[in-house]
């Protein structure tokens, strides 16, 4: 489905543009520019990446387990890893 | 025949032919003169029209109370249904009680969608400026809501006590950017989707003036991507609400 697409592609890249903007503002209080900028663009996108696989986790318990969705309920409380 | 896309005056006169497919998101005074933060606008008329809709779906539409429900009532009926097993279903019985808001938020979003999609009207969901302000109200909500419940346990949402000691700090750190991420994401998604459709069904209608004797073909196109739209306008609706109710339970239970 389109959506579930449109949903992950944003989430990746919000998570790189927050990570990237984080950064940026770190770097300038700090007066450390090209460092936490690039620590923080590459995290960003480790979370974006993480965000992305976590929704997709979700769509596959939801369309997996969809008969006996209060077991899944309690399963998706473990996500992410 | 050369076609503009966007904006580009047109100077050659006699083809007279330009699409503007982003004139249709320009805020508008009502009244004439500058655009302030008070003026009335075009946002605010399409806002306010957006409650008014809604409203009168709940209260005019419901307001029969029958057993064998009226058209509107049985449709008012199937919104709110629909969004309490959302909540319920995602976010846990705990959270019925933010029922209203979120069934407030879906509403809202539903209507402004829906009544974008009326020729001539303006879509308010398509500026970024409306769907952000929507997102983070949520998620200053759903961040103080977490506080209030679990104090300082809140944090322990970015603190992954499953991994390895030495990873907890710089995984923290990305739970903490993913967090941030979300009114990012969660506004972008509506914003892009709404603009987005209606760009397109203006380029297919601009195209309809150039293709001269096969005018209908864009305008079958049209039709069909309308149909489209009208699916994307209930289903960005259905998506915001269901990933405020996922935040909802971040904040309600936030141990992993």
């Amino acid at each position: 489905m389109a959506q579930v697409g449109w949903r992950m592609v944003t989430e990746l890249v919000a998570g790189l543009g927050v990570g990237a903007m984080i950064g940026y503002g770190l770097d300038v209080w700090l007066g450390t520019l090209p460092l936490f900028l690039v620590v923080l663009t590459l995290l960003g996108f480790v979370a974006g990446v993480k965000t992305m696989l976590r929704s997709a986790r979700e769509f596959e318990t939801k369309d997996n387990a969809a008969p006996q969705d209060a077991d899944a309920d309690q399963g998706d409380n473990g996500r992410g890893r | 025949m050369r076609m503009r896309i966007k904006g580009t005056t047109d100077v050659a006169g006699e083809s007279g032919f330009a699409i503007k497919p982003m004139d249709q998101f320009e805020v508008k005074a009502l009244f004439g003169g500058d655009v302030s933060w008070y003026t009335p606008t075009n946002v605010t008329l399409w806002m306010a029209l957006t409650v008014l809709a809604a409203s009168a779906l709940m209260i005019y539409g419901a307001r029969g109370r029958a057993l064998v429900p009226s058209r509107g009532q049985s449709a008012a009926e199937m919104a709110y249904g629909f969004v309490y097993k959302m909540v319920e279903d995602v976010a846990g019985k705990d959270a019925v009680r933010f029922f209203p808001y979120v069934f407030t938020l879906f509403m809202f979003v539903l209507f402004a969608n829906l009544l974008g999609l009326i020729p001539f009207a303006f879509t308010t969901t398509s500026h970024i400026a409306v769907t952000a302000v929507l997102a983070f109200t949520v998620f200053f909500s759903v961040t103080v809501l977490g506080f209030i419940l679990h104090g300082t346990k809140f944090l322990g949402l970015f603190w992954v006590s499953s991994a390895p000691l030495a990873l907890r700090p710089i995984l923290a750190v990305i739970e903490l950017i993913s967090y941030f991420a979300r009114p990012v994401s969660h506004s972008i998604r509506l914003a892009g989707a709404m603009m987005a459709g209606h760009a397109v069904v203006k380029v297919f209608a601009g195209f309809a003036g150039a293709l001269g004797i096969f005018f209908f073909a864009p305008i079958l196109a049209v039709t069909a991507f309308y149909a489209l739209e009208l699916l994307v306008a209930v289903i960005q609706a259905y998506v915001f609400t269901i990933l405020t109710c996922v935040y909802l339970k971040d904040a309600l239970h936030p141990s992993h």
